[in-house]
């Protein structure tokens, strides 16, 4: 095992009657920027809380490089943690509120300039964190977690609340963190804000292990064989290939997925028709695509089950 | 340096950073203060006391007989009733039997040792302050100068003092005097209502190897060796004050023994305990504010924890410093060091400020004695009073932890700090001293420093029934903190 792996193993944890995190296992490596998705309530947080040692699992057990959290001596220059950027005195300034983080763990206080540099806030250094957007404090909570210059970062939903230009800075950020050999997991609820940031994704649903796959291999098996088609009599389209034995669904206002028949046949039964096309194209699906595939049951079910997220201890 | 010893350091010097850093400990650091000095300004302010009584107090149980010239009348004195700490029992030189006649007495008193009175009862000289009977006394008179003696044994004698220019004429009466003072007493008369009463104190002495030599011998006035017994009458004072009725003197004579009763008292406001009845505590009544300060001090307590639940940058704290026992020994470290020193900035300051204002107000001498800031007693109370905040922080801030939420905190310290001991009060007195001995207020005892009545608890022991609770809040803040989910 590489030194800075973070090793998942038959995690559980229960609230009451809610099974948050059930027999979770997983390995995140260093060099990759692995992303931790799942819908709200999916027992994200609860499994990072468990990883940082702040709450107790039932069963199972999360390292970080071979050791439990609570174990690490100054765990800010091992592992860096964004849980919560909400989580701040609004009357602290935002150069005090990482000096204490600082100090506690023996960090010169330079480094403290260095790191709001470093996120875009050095000129907001002074100003209390009641008055910062939360895309403002995103950037405090990053600054936090890159104060010892960790090997490890955790960073829950860093991208929510980031304007375009800061979505930008946080995706470049993570890919350089990555390849300078770090470990780096970011977790989201939305598949899509990881699209061009993850090389390999840990899915979890209910609390249970979905996915653990790389980017690339999940579209693939997302993509299938289906084409894509776009035609303004889209009705007509329809009725020629579903007679065709093509099981068609709606894409868009002038586009429709076509699988069970191939490129040449549709596009055959279509003029035999004499319905006009203007394109068709083999369908690569996008991650946000394979991600509601593989969370389909679980989102299902959780329209009716208990927002394990909501329940808190 | 261990190290547990640098990470420890490293997490109070983290808190501290945390502590300063928000608006709040400021504040409520500075509302200590102000409200600590303030209260207790405004306490000396509204306190007034004056005598009222005789300028010079001078009615006591006298046996005497004259005595010509320089004269030296020695007695041991085998027994003295403790009828009152000021009663007084001696012997005295004096110009005539009248109330207000000029006198030199030098006497032996239960609480203050042996003391010598001459002019009026305005001079005072002091003997041993340990003195009690049998103990031998001696008065010898040389022209118009007395010089009091004073001896364990009747061997060897020790110098009480001498006191020049008394005043007596030639021929002066001789003799053994016996007083005891009038004690007030107080007590509980309804919700915050204290009454006080006078109650006369009847004094006991015996008296033996008498002896009045003079250098030219006086005729015996009356019985075998002239000794009589003559109720010196006290001179009334200002319109207004009624002494108390008390028992005439009595002497009972047995050969060359004399057992005699009296009541009364002589000295003057300030000397001999005239005017001194020990029912203020004038150093407590400048400390008095800290029982407003602790509305501050419970809200900075309970704010260094729950602040950090209510925006749960606890998480943040646990995730920086997994060791959360060390996280809990910071904070205490710095709220109570924090509140240490304001409240004994606040406590110097209130009592220096309210010292000329009490002294104007008729609490300074001659009646009270003002102590430094230096003395000892109230060193205790000001020091003492400081950790008395300092320890209430601490209970805030394990109320704070068990809790975690500000409003139930701030709701159950104030009941048990406040809203009790008030409630106590007003019911009953039994309740108003059980409160006020068995929960954390006790603590308030530290700022006493004399023995009143109302005193539920002795100081330490009342800081210790407060230490006692904090050390357990705590020891149940630590363990909850470690095994609850952050």
């Amino acid at each position: 095992m590489t030194e800075w792996t973070i090793a998942v193993s038959d995690l559980s944890k229960t609230y009451g009657n809610t099974v948050a995190v059930d027999s979770l296992s997983f390995t995140v490596r260093p060099g990759t920027v692995t992303g931790f998705v799942g819908p709200n309530g999916a027992g994200k947080s609860t499994t990072l809380r468990m990883m940082l040692g702040l709450d107790t699992p039932d069963g199972g057990s999360a390292l970080i490089g071979g050791r439990s959290y609570r174990e690490l001596t100054d765990p800010l220059r091992s592992v860096g943690a964004l849980l919560d950027a909400e989580a701040v005195h609004p009357g602290r300034r935002a150069r005090a509120h990482l000096l204490w983080q600082a100090r506690y763990n023996g960090l010169p206080a330079g480094r403290v300039d260095e790191v709001l540099d470093l996120v875009g806030l050095a000129s907001a250094a002074g100003k209390r964190a009641g008055g910062f957007s939360l895309g403002m404090r995103q950037r405090l909570g990053i600054a936090g977690a890159l104060l010892g210059d960790p090997r490890v970062l955790i960073l829950d939903e860093p991208v929510n609340g980031l304007d375009p230009d800061g979505i930008r800075w946080i995706r470049g950020l993570l890919r350089s963190l990555a390849a300078e050999g770090r470990t780096v997991l970011v977790s989201s609820h939305l598949m899509s804000e990881l699209q061009d940031t993850a090389d390999h994704v840990i899915v979890i649903g209910r609390g249970r292990l979905l996915a653990d796959t790389a980017v690339d291999a999940l579209l693939a098996a997302a993509s299938g064989d289906r084409i894509v088609l776009h035609t303004s009599r889209r009705t007509e389209a329809m009725t020629v290939l579903a007679a065709a034995g093509a099981t068609v669904s709606v894409l868009g206002a002038d586009a429709l997925t076509v699988s069970g028949l191939p490129a040449e046949r549709v596009a055959a039964e279509l003029n035999g028709g004499a319905v006009p096309f203007s394109a068709l194209a083999p369908h690569r699906a996008s991650l946000e695509e394979a991600y509601l595939d593989l969370t389909r049951d679980a989102t299902e079910f959780r329209a009716h089950g208990h927002d394990a997220e909501e329940i808190r201890p | 340096m261990t190290t547990s010893t640098t990470s420890l350091l490293r997490a109070v010097r983290a808190e501290w950073a945390k502590l300063r850093s928000v608006r709040s400990t400021g504040a409520a650091l500075l509302a200590t203060v102000a409200l600590v000095v303030l209260i207790g300004v405004l306490t000396a302010e509204g306190g007034h006391t004056s005598y009222g009584g005789p300028a010079r107090m001078d009615g006591f149980a006298f046996v005497h007989r004259p005595a010509a010239g320089d004269v030296t009348v020695t007695a041991r004195l085998t027994g003295q009733a403790d009828s009152a700490p000021w009663a007084k029992a001696g012997l005295m030189l004096r110009s005539g039997t009248a109330g207000g006649a000029p006198s030199v007495s030098l006497m032996l008193t239960p609480g203050h040792g042996v003391r010598m009175q001459a002019r009026g009862g305005t001079e005072e000289l002091t003997g041993s302050g340990r003195a009690a009977a049998p103990y031998w006394l001696r008065l010898s008179r040389s022209g118009h100068e007395v010089t009091g003696w004073e001896s364990a044994d009747g061997r060897t004698w020790r110098k009480v003092g001498t006191v020049p220019d008394t005043g007596l004429p030639a021929t002066a009466e001789a003799g053994m005097f016996v007083a005891s003072p009038e004690t007030a007493t107080s007590h509980w008369a309804g919700p915050g209502k204290v009454v006080g009463a006078a109650r006369a104190t009847t004094g006991r002495a015996v008296f033996d190897q008498v002896t009045a030599t003079s250098a030219a011998a006086a005729p015996a006035a009356s019985g075998a060796d002239g000794w009589q017994l003559t109720d010196v009458v006290q001179p009334p004072g200002p319109p207004g004050t009624q002494p108390v009725a008390a028992a005439s003197g009595t002497l009972h004579r047995t050969g060359r023994t004399f057992t005699v009763t009296g009541s009364g008292d002589l000295g003057s406001p300030g000397v001999g305990g005239v005017g001194q009845d020990g029912q203020e505590d004038t150093v407590a009544s400048t400390l008095s504010g800290v029982q407003i300060g602790l509305f501050a001090v419970i809200a900075l307590g309970v704010l260094a924890m729950t602040s950090e639940y209510r925006t749960r940058t606890i998480r943040t704290t646990f995730t920086v410093s997994p060791h959360r026992g060390r996280v809990l020994a910071a904070k205490a470290v710095v709220v109570a060091a924090g509140v240490f020193a304001a409240g004994l900035v606040a406590c110097a300051v209130s009592y220096v400020v309210s010292l000329p204002i009490q002294r104007r107000n008729g609490y300074g001498p001659p009646l009270f004695t003002q102590r430094s800031l230096t003395d000892p007693l109230v060193l205790r109370a000001v020091v003492g009073t400081a950790a008395f905040l300092a320890l209430i922080a601490l209970l805030s801030l394990a109320v704070g932890v068990i809790v975690r939420r500000t409003a139930a905190a701030v709701i159950l310290l104030f009941t048990v700090l406040v809203v009790i001991p008030l409630v106590a009060q007003v019911t009953s007195v039994g309740a108003d001293l059980w409160v006020g001995r068995t929960t954390p207020v006790a603590g308030a005892a530290i700022r006493q420093t004399q023995p009143l009545f109302e005193n539920a608890i002795g100081p330490w022991q009342g800081l210790g029934v407060l230490a006692a609770y904090t050390a357990v809040a705590l020891g149940a803040a630590f363990w909850l903190q470690r095994r609850r989910d952050a």
